[in-house]
């Protein structure tokens, strides 16, 4: 732990440091190397000053890409821990730490240190709203209306406000009284909240402890693609029978005994040169039935 | 729009499937609501029916029967309260009675005020409104 603080320590002030020192015209403040990665062992937790070193007056400072990356290598358990807030919404954990990357990055190229405040200060709500950002193009697999959404937003928070003026839980007479909102569209976002996620075709029906276990989608019909191999086939059989018997036999000894052209010519008592060219004619018939 | 206490009487018959579950839930809120229930009495409501819907349609899964059977609700309101009448084609009572259930059983019983099981598998739920002047 010690180390690891010492290190975090260390990378923050030589942040502080480049800061001020192209502040002052040096622009080859090289940070010391072995500070390079930090661990991430609570490297936000006391990173109050990471980058405000440049809040005093001064020309703007801006970060060069060494700082940059040292800020995000520093800040990535931040957004873990940030993200971790949003684990029940859905989205797979990895996903909203990716997107809270993209946030920390966005902070990063945004912060203004003349500001005043801390790089913590701004990084957190912007990592938040990409965020919240993304579950709202994301989260909804099933497009919920704006207006719906945001007047089930007005009913809680009106049923909250209320239980408190009322000292109980409001009527919907009173809710609708309260948001104006009419008793009707009040039932309508009762419902918001359930169509937003659908079940995956994968996910498991345990059937409550029986001991079947199948998908939602072997409850899913398909088209047999045997339905097009019947058709071939009634085709194909037609243009059969209207082959000669000669032909028939030979086609049959081919593909279905996996006999030579020469056994075949054995067996008729003709040449192989003549089972070789009836073959090719039959097939031609056949293959011409197929196409059309 | 109050429902006149006496008269209205709504009746609602669903296959035991669990895609009707919103179906119900829908139902008892906008009944609850129009009948000056408190939003967390209404949401009482909702949950307590799902959990007999959820119940039965387990329960018909479990017989695996060819068809899966009808649930029905009979919403009756009353000068004070609204009582539901539950039946359904599986057995929910025996279920709840059982001592597996307890857990079922509990829950009703927390959400609602009374919960009466007949001999013919009905289940009569009594709620009453805690504002008795409806405004």
């Amino acid at each position: 732990m010690g180390q690891s603080e010492r290190a975090v320590v260390r990378t923050r002030r030589d942040v502080h440091f480049n800061a001020n020192a192209r502040r002052n015209g040096a622009t080859n403040g090289r940070p010391s190397a072995e500070a390079d990665r930090p661990s991430h062992g609570g490297a936000y937790d006391h990173a109050d000053s990471v980058a405000d070193g440049a809040n005093s007056a001064g020309p703007k400072v801006e970060f060069t890409a060494e700082d940059r990356e040292r800020l995000v290598s520093s800040y990535i358990p931040l957004v873990h821990r940030l993200s971790r807030r949003f684990r029940d919404c859905g989205e797979a954990q990895e996903d909203l730490v990716q997107v809270g990357c993209i946030g920390l990055l966005k902070a990063t190229k945004k912060f203004d240190p003349d500001r005043g405040v801390s790089f913590i200060t701004y990084a957190v709500p912007v990592i938040v709203g990409e965020i919240k950002n993304h579950l709202r193009d994301h989260g909804w697999a099933v497009k919920v209306p704006r207006k719906i959404q945001t007047q089930k937003l007005a009913v809680q928070r009106a049923v909250e406000s209320l239980g408190h003026i009322l000292g109980r839980s409001p009527t919907f007479s009173e809710i609708a009284e309260a948001t104006e909102i009419s008793e009707a569209e009040i039932y309508d976002t009762f419902e918001v909240g359930n169509y937003g996620r659908p079940l995956s075709l994968d996910a498991e029906y345990d059937g409550n402890g029986t001991k079947d276990i199948s998908t939602a989608m072997d409850y899913i019909g398909a088209e047999d693609p045997q339905f097009e191999k019947l058709e071939d086939r009634m085709d194909l059989g037609q243009t059969f029978c209207s082959l000669t018997k000669r032909e028939k036999a030979i086609i049959y000894m081919k593909f279905y005994s996996g006999l030579s052209q020469t056994e075949i010519a054995k067996r008729l008592g003709i040449s192989q040169m003549h089972v070789s060219r009836l073959q090719r004619h039959a097939l031609g018939l056949l293959k011409e039935a197929l196409v059309e | 729009m109050t429902l006149d206490p006496t008269q209205d009487i709504v009746e609602l018959r669903l296959p035991l499937r669990l895609q009707y579950l919103n179906v119900i839930r829908a139902t008892v809120g906008v009944i609850a609501g129009t009948l000056d229930f408190t939003y967390d009495e209404v949401m009482q409501f909702r949950v307590a029916l799902s959990e007999i819907f959820e119940l039965a349609t387990h329960l018909a899964e479990h017989e695996g029967a060819e068809h899966p059977g009808d649930i029905s609700f009979r919403f009756e309101p009353q000068p004070d309260g609204l009582a539901v009448r539950v039946g359904a084609a599986v057995n929910v009572v025996r279920d709840l009675v059982a001592e597996d259930q307890d857990e079922s059983r509990a829950l009703l019983d927390s959400l609602m005020d009374s919960v009466e099981f007949d001999t013919d598998g009905t289940v009569h739920l009594m709620k009453y409104r805690s504002i008795r002047e409806a405004t």
